[in-house]
């Protein structure tokens, strides 16, 4: 089995100056945030992981796991942190990271995930950055594949993949047949510490770099503003309280 | 003494109200948040001498009302007030009790013309400090427990906070207390700006960690409050050894940054991720004060830095410090590391600068030579002087699968490396911390021939031995 687990490296939003949010948009220039795992991706990479290696000790050898990425750059501490927690292979697809673009970087996922032939996809449900949880569903459809969003965990049962994932009347576990996409969603995975040791072996190791063959760029850069509304409290007591509450909303009362 | 026999005097002193026997209140107060706790906490099996109860007196009186009651009946007695210590420091002994100030909180006055505040050990820090500066004033007391802690604690623990480069440590602030003994008695050392009436009593306190005493009341130095008028920027520095010469440089030169930061490169890679260009080291700075003074220490920072392999990075990593600096309060009790499989703390030490960039190598060589399970070792210099530095280090270490219960050992393993490199060198063991129960092994060397002085302390204000057993003394036969 090829498993492959898609990641975005964002700004740590915690980070963020109030100033920089008053006057957010993607151009605002967040250098001086940590940067850190896309927190959903960060599970998906956890969850990958585990599979994989539950998959390698029922059969060594049986299961490989790719972490991939859409970026100009990506740092050596990533790289490095990748491959000492046990990922095979650490691919950037070298491009420009865009925000509400969801087609393009479906796009571009597309194109390398049929040439690596991946029976499973992982993806982080949503980024924190756009929020707009547009591409995993997106990628699914365009490769055709079977999806299912909201992951909490994974495993194998019977050759197949057992998901229990978050619906919207509950949990709910489905079983699907393997090539599939799966997001994850408010799973406990965290990703795992990679030991100094490993991170030492690690830091020798390349990130592979993949130029996409066909590359959209275009899309709607979004503009964001603040709401400046302003909010008004009143009470409205005493028995004839509804009929002024109503006069006040849609009749234009001034009470 | 039996345990309800004991209860049943305490609330006969103090009121039923007043001792708490609740199962959870006495696991609560007894929590320590030292690293490798995380997992006892999340595996709900938190593993600590069960004290008989809690006493939380409201006043000075009631204070030595239980204290003359416990030293009579040799009762072991663990003080407490905010609760953040990081060192088991709070830990009691069991059937002992814990007797916490944190129902005293209360600021007793402001006296603007001599610039000092007054306030009951139990005075949460962070509300101070805001009541403060509303009308202009800070203590300059700025931990990264402010959130937490306890004007009581800070002084017990000799404190300090991330501005003390300008405003010193609690010891630096601290005008004059008011204690209770272990037998009862109350002593009270007045506020002064300097006294040349024999040794410093105000020190028998500082810094006792509750051995010698209860500290009920603490007046402070309080300072003119005018961040507007601060300077700050941050820059990559690309050796840290170049950094520490740099701090040396501003120091001896007579700056006073409030706030002078060195991160090596490991912490940029797990605290400050992309902010400097990789391997490099990030530097933030803070001056305050007069806008005049602040703008000539940044002057000078602005240009003795330019002899080295740097780059400026501006203010906003500072800014975004400077709102977001304290957050590890928040996630005391959220299992991040614990989620991870793995445990992440600090340990602190200083030094004079001749040695203190060796006992940072040190420490980063030898750690991963003696730990396979080592996930990062790293380290800053946050608090300097004329004559030196301190080193906090952080380190985190992968558990795998293994329980809970092989975190302490891996724990005081880092400690003992950390210890040792920096006693070898003549540096401390603590700059900031404190002993707490998990240092106390370290103490003998050092304090070397000066420690028995703290036994013959011991033996005079507490010759029962019922305070806080276990921090700074190693017990005697």
């Amino acid at each position: 089995m090829n498993l492959l687990v898609c990641f975005k490296i964002v700004p740590d939003f915690d980070k963020v100056l109030p100033s920089d949010w008053e006057d957010f948009s993607l151009r605002t220039n967040l250098f001086y945030t940590k940067k850190t795992y896309n927190v959903f991706d960060e599970s998906a990479l956890e969850l990958g992981l585990s599979l994989c290696e539950s998959s390698n000790r029922r059969a060594p050898g049986s299961a490989t796991c790719t972490a991939v990425t859409v970026a100009q750059e990506l740092s050596p501490a990533v790289k490095k942190h990748l491959y000492a927690v046990g990922f095979d292979r650490v691919v950037k697809i070298e491009s420009i990271q865009t925000e509400f673009a969801p087609r393009r970087m479906a796009g571009l996922l597309r194109e390398f995930i049929t040439e690596g032939r991946f029976d499973l996809v992982l993806t982080g449900v949503q980024s924190g950055y756009a929020d707009t949880g547009l591409v995993p569903p997106l990628l699914a459809s365009m490769l055709g594949r079977p999806f299912v969003s909201h992951a909490e965990t994974l495993c194998f049962y019977d050759g197949q993949l057992c998901v229990v994932h978050q619906g919207d009347f509950g949990r709910l576990r489905t079983t699907l047949e393997l090539p599939a996409v799966v997001s994850v969603g408010n799973s406990p995975a965290a990703l795992r510490a990679a030991t100094l040791r490993a991170q030492l072996m690690a830091g020798k190791r390349e990130v592979e770099t993949v130029f996409p063959a066909e590359d959209f760029f275009w899309f709607k850069e979004p503009v964001f503003f603040t709401e400046k509304a302003e909010k008004d409290c009143r009470f409205f007591e005493e028995k004839d309280a509804a009929e002024r509450l109503f006069a006040h909303l849609w009749g234009g009362g001034s009470e | 003494m039996e345990k309800s026999a004991l209860i049943a005097g305490l609330e006969a002193l103090l009121g039923k109200d007043r001792v708490l026997t609740d199962e959870q209140v006495i696991l609560d107060c007894s929590k320590d948040y030292i690293g490798f706790r995380v997992y006892e906490r999340f595996d709900g099996r938190f593993d600590v001498p069960r004290a008989a109860c809690v006493v939380k007196p409201k006043n000075t009186n009631e204070v030595s009302a239980a204290l003359r009651f416990l030293n009579e009946y040799k009762v072991d007695t663990v003080p407490r007030t905010g609760g953040s210590s990081v060192t088991l420091g709070l830990e009691p002994q069991e059937g002992g009790v814990i007797l916490d100030g944190s129902d005293m909180n209360e600021i007793i006055g402001l006296n603007e013309y001599d610039m000092m505040v007054t306030v009951r050990c139990g005075t949460p820090l962070a509300y101070l400090e805001n009541y403060l500066n509303e009308r202009g004033y800070t203590t300059g007391h700025q931990p990264q427990s402010l959130p937490m802690a306890q004007v009581g604690g800070l002084v017990a623990t000799r404190s300090i906070g991330q501005f003390s480069t300008l405003y010193g440590g609690i010891e630096d602030l601290l005008m004059g207390l008011e204690a209770v003994l272990p037998c009862g008695e109350v002593v009270r050392i007045k506020n002064n700006p300097r006294r040349s009436v024999g040794p410093d009593l105000r020190h028998l306190f500082i810094g006792s960690e509750g051995m010698l005493g209860f500290i009920t009341e603490a007046t402070l130095k309080i300072f003119k409050y005018k961040p507007e008028d601060r300077w700050m920027n941050a820059y990559a520095i690309r050796h840290m050894k170049d950094g520490l010469a740099l701090f040396r440089e501003i120091m001896v030169e007579g700056y006073r940054p409030a706030v002078m930061r060195l991160h090596d490169e490991v912490e940029v890679e797990t605290l400050f991720e992309g902010v400097a260009p990789d391997e490099y080291n990030l530097l933030l700075f803070v001056a305050e004060g007069p806008k005049p003074v602040a703008d000539a220490t940044g002057a000078f920072i602005d240009e003795a830095i330019r002899k080295y392999d740097y780059v400026d990075l501006g203010k906003k990593p500072v800014e975004s410090w400077l709102v977001t600096r304290n957050d590890t309060c928040d996630d005391m009790d959220r299992p991040k590391y614990y989620k991870m499989r793995a445990v992440a703390d600090t340990c602190e030490i200083s030094a004079p600068w001749s040695v203190i960039g060796e006992i940072h190598s040190a420490v980063r060589e030898r750690m991963p030579e003696e730990l396979d399970n080592l996930v990062t070792v790293g380290g800053h210099s946050s608090h300097s002087y004329v004559q030196g530095t301190n080193i906090y280090f952080t380190f985190g270490y992968f558990l795998g699968m293994k329980g809970g219960e092989y975190a302490r050992p891996d724990y005081m393993h880092v400690v003992k490396i950390i210890m040792e490199e920096t006693l070898k060198r003549g540096g401390s063991i603590a700059h900031h911390h404190g002993s707490g129960k998990y240092r106390t092994q370290w103490m003998p060397e050092e304090h070397g021939s000066s420690y028995t002085l703290l036994y013959k302390l011991k033996e005079a204000l507490d010759p029962n031995g019922i305070m806080n057993k276990g921090v700074l003394l190693v017990e005697r036969e």
